[in-house]
């Protein structure tokens, strides 16, 4: 007897659909699953065969062939678990299948526990908004602690309890709870509002600067310089996350098994990993290829505190999604694509000890030591840092009478009002904001104001800018002026940015003392 | 020179290479026995008993020195564009022939004009802005008078004092605790050619590559007081390399001149304690130079020294915008420097306006960046 049924795969984070094919045979009993199931799917017969058996079923002694098309390509999950023991019950005769009309209408997944009852999987999302495209299915089962993720696609979700409440609803003999969705919009960052930092007036609107033009972000401070507390409040001054982009958000961390309780990723992801991380799990890979830190930080913020305690590899690796927003992970098995359009904000000592520049206490390092120690951050990926930060901690005299600064919904607003321009003036082009211009668009959009030709020349020559710099200089200016309101550019745009470009200046112009 | 001076002049720099941490024994031997070719033709027993030595040095003085290559020396010295002196050339500073140990080779890359006097700026490696701005405006000050300004190459007052003399357009020469192969401290190594190419003078008595060993900096300090007819000490605690210096031109009967710093200021308490012990107080370049002996104050020029620190910034101050001016007079007034919060707290502007009065003050030199914070420039 053969019995066929739908579920789903994934590759990378976009899902498809598979043909769960089941045939029982006279013969010597055995189990066998083919079409390049990985080691979990194999492994189904001691689940599937337990939980047939202890939802009050008999698991038939007989030659079991379970056939997953497209056969050519890598299956990999657990959920596989719930359609197979479907079938076998169905092949086996334990469901009536001229009764059940759902077999080519729904889809199915889910783990089993040897009792009987489904255990959540990971990337339900991904592979359900798969199915949105093709619209000839009209029920998905779910595990029930799938359900609020699954109800997000927007598809007709139902969710089961047991294998028995699945076999039921599939025999027209149960009905099955419709899955329910938490509410949305999201809201922008729930880490801490920019007003709860005393002072720093500068950090708060270089952040500014670099939400409205995608600029990424260099921090150089001793400790206790407020660099994590200015970086973790970074994400509450963007704009609330659209629709799209919280799916999108919710596919990644589906994928990676990372969504819990709550169905949609509402918050902008602010992703902080140690700086013991190794290359591939921030940039994404495994032998199996699964997202990476980048990709788990896309749509938000990815904070490297510590930055020159990333080893070499997993720092250079990071050129690749910093200029494409997105990751290709290639293995033997699979070559996939990851998106990873976030924002890094780097924090880094200012030097080996760690104190220089600090007001009280004393750095024992040599200016020597303060170069080597710099130079760590290599110069393609300095070029890919727009805004150089250089914080202290405050003292505590000053820190006690501030008051409290702009709150983050108010710098959010102009946030949105220059992204807004930006999108206008990148119409049709595949430039997204003012930190990815090209030397055309740059020529274009930045020109200098009438009699500010020699600003540049100015800085050049008297604080040793690099003419790299000055490109980077023209970027920032640009975002300046669009959170001013500008057309064009204005000579104090462009002066200010020389506040954000302060490693740039070659030694000579920096104290030593 | 003869034939006889010019093989003297190699057996010289061929004891050289083994007197770097002491010399006196061996300054005594070549008298004793009229040449230090002489020195080099005795055995080892024979050094030991006249120079006063112990038997082991004696043999190891011998061993070295045969393995010296003098030929070796000059030539790298020659490639370095340097010149080598010994007591014998004629260019040797004779103020350096009066003290009681002079070096028996001086490697010279620079100029060194004969007669020509100095005044050494001393100091800690680790200066407090008041010292490196003191080192600055007295090594410029001194310069502009016509005295060379000689000190250490070392970090902190050392290069302050050098980079103020280089700029004023003096000469300065600078005492390396290295061969003169070697750059130590590796940032001056810039600053190094610009002494040289300035008109002064970068002075070791160490064989060509030597490295910067520790025992070589307090012998150095020496001869950096030893070149000078006067020695300020400009900050420094108890124990630093500026109060070697300082001891040491004691020995040599040359002055010293300390600059008085706030009593709880640990670097000030090296010269606080020097003047407490007698030492002459430096307040302008003018107290150094009624300090010098009458030799030395033919052809300088005091003249416009009288004065007190006015503000010598004061001129360029009149062409500043009325924001810059503010800005300027915030940053003189804050201690160790104000970063952009610090001056948008005690000015109430925008980031915006104090980013402008910045990059004004930055590019007419009156500040620099110091990691968040700006100071006044030296």
């Amino acid at each position: 007897m053969l019995a066929e049924l739908w579920t789903l795969g994934l590759k990378g984070i976009d899902g498809f659909k598979i043909r769960v094919e089941v045939d029982i045979a006279s013969g010597l009993p055995s189990y066998a699953v083919v079409g390049l199931p990985d080691a979990a799917i194999k492994e189904s017969k001691g689940r599937v065969a337990a939980a047939v058996r202890n939802s009050g079923f008999d698991f038939p002694v007989k030659k079991i062939t379970v056939n997953l098309s497209p056969a050519e390509v890598k299956k990999t999950g657990t959920h596989f678990d719930l359609p197979i023991a479907l079938g076998v019950l169905a092949a086996s005769g334990n469901i009536d299948k001229k009764a059940a009309c759902s077999f080519e209408t729904s889809v199915f997944i889910g783990e089993l526990a040897l009792d009987g009852s489904l255990r959540p999987v990971a990337g339900v999302l991904p592979m359900l908004l798969a199915l949105k495209k093709t619209g000839d299915i009209k029920a998905v089962i779910v595990p029930r602690e799938n359900s609020a993720e699954a109800a997000v696609s927007g598809l007709n979700c139902l969710y089961a309890e047991t294998l028995k409440d699945a076999a039921a609803w599939l025999a027209g003999a149960g009905e099955l709870s419709v899955c329910k969705a938490v509410q949305f919009p999201g809201r922008g960052c729930a880490l801490g509002d920019l007003c709860e930092v005393k002072n720093q007036a500068l950090a708060k609107r270089a952040l500014e600067i670099a939400a409205a033009g995608f600029h990424n972000v260099i921090m150089v401070g001793p400790p206790g310089a407020g660099k994590s507390m200015l970086a973790k409040r970074f994400g509450s001054i963007l704009p609330p996350l659209t629709a799209d982009e919280a799916l999108e958000a919710t596919k990644i961390y589906s994928v990676s098994g990372l969504i819990k309780s709550s169905s949609l990723i509402t918050e902008r992801p602010f992703r902080e990993p140690h700086h013991s991380i190794s290359d591939a799990a921030l940039i994404g890979g495994g032998a199996v290829p699964r997202p990476g830190e980048v990709s788990l930080a896309h749509n938000g913020v990815l904070f490297l505190d510590e930055f020159t305690e990333f080893s070499r590899p997993a720092r250079e690796a990071l050129r690749e999604p910093l200029e494409s927003w997105q990751v290709t992970v290639s293995r033997v098995k699979d070559t996939v694509t990851y998106p990873a359009r976030c924002l890094l904000i780097a924090a880094m000592n200012p030097c080996p000890c760690g104190y220089f520049g600090h007001p009280t206490r004393e750095c024992s390092c040599t200016p020597l030591q303060i170069h080597k120690y710099r130079a760590r951050v290599s110069g393609p990926l300095m070029d890919r840092i727009d805004i150089h930060l250089q914080l202290s901690p405050i003292k505590y005299a000053d820190w006690e009478g501030l008051p409290k600064g702009e709150s983050s919904s108010t710098v959010a607003e102009r946030v949105a009002g220059a992204m807004a321009v930006q999108q206008e003036r990148f119409k049709g082009s595949k430039t997204r904001a003012n930190a990815f211009m090209g030397v055309r668009e740059l020529r274009e959009h930045c020109r200098l104001p009438e009699g500010a030709s020699n600003l540049l020349e100015t800085a050049m020559n008297k604080l040793g800018f690099s003419a790299r710099s000055l490109d980077k200089i023209l970027k920032l200016a640009r975002t300046i002026a669009d959170l001013d309101g500008a057309a064009g550019l204005k000579k104090e745009h462009v002066i200010e940015t020389m506040q954000y470009r302060t490693l740039d200046k070659t030694v000579e112009f920096v104290s030593k003392y | 020179m003869t034939v006889k001076t010019e093989e003297e002049k190699l057996a010289r720099i061929r004891l050289n290479f083994f007197s770097c941490l002491r010399c006196d024994w061996l300054l005594e031997l070549i008298e004793l026995y009229g040449s230090a070719e002489a020195v080099l033709g005795r055995n080892a027993e024979d050094l030991a008993a006249d120079g006063g030595v112990s038997p082991e040095t004696a043999e190891r003085f011998v061993r070295e020195t045969h393995r010296a290559d003098p030929y070796g020396e000059l030539e790298a010295a020659h490639k370095a564009g340097a010149r080598v002196l010994t007591a014998l050339d004629g260019d040797y500073p004779e103020l350096l022939k009066k003290i009681y140990d002079p070096p028996l080779a001086l490697y010279v890359r620079g100029e060194m004009p004969p007669g020509m006097p100095a005044v050494a700026v001393v100091g800690t490696r680790k200066p407090t802005d008041y010292g490196a701005r003191s080192a600055a405006r007295f090594a410029g000050e001194l310069s502009r008078a016509g005295l060379a300004v000689a000190s250490g190459l070392a970090r902190g007052i050392d290069t302050a004092a050098h980079e103020a003399a280089v700029k004023a357009g003096g000469p300065t020469w600078a005492v390396l605790g290295t061969g003169l192969k070697v750059c130590y401290p590796w940032e001056n190594r810039k600053l190094a050619e610009k002494i040289a190419a300035s008109g002064g003078a970068l002075i070791s008595e160490f064989p060509m590559a030597a490295g910067p060993m520790a025992a070589h900096f307090p012998r150095r300090n020496r001869i950096i007081s030893g070149l000078s007819y006067a020695v300020l000490v400009v900050e420094g605690d108890y124990k630093s390399g500026a109060l070697i210096t300082a001891r040491s031109a004691l020995e040599q009967g040359r002055e010293v001149l300390a600059l008085p710093g706030p009593v709880d200021s640990v670097m000030s308490r090296g010269p606080n304690m020097l003047i407490k012990n007698g030492a002459a107080l430096a307040e302008t370049a003018l107290d150094i130079i009624a300090a010098l002996p009458a030799e030395a104050l033919f052809g300088l020029k005091t003249a416009g020294l009288a004065e007190k620190e006015t503000d010598e910034s004061a001129g360029r101050l009149k062409d500043l915008s009325p924001d810059g001016v503010c800005a300027y007079l915030a940053i003189k007034e804050g201690q160790g420097g104000l970063s952009v919060d610090d001056l948008s707290h005690k000015l109430g502007w925008s980031v915006q306006r104090i980013a402008a009065a910045l990059f004004e003050l930055e590019t007419t030199s009156l500040i620099i960046q110091c990691a968040d914070k700006y100071k006044p420039a030296l």
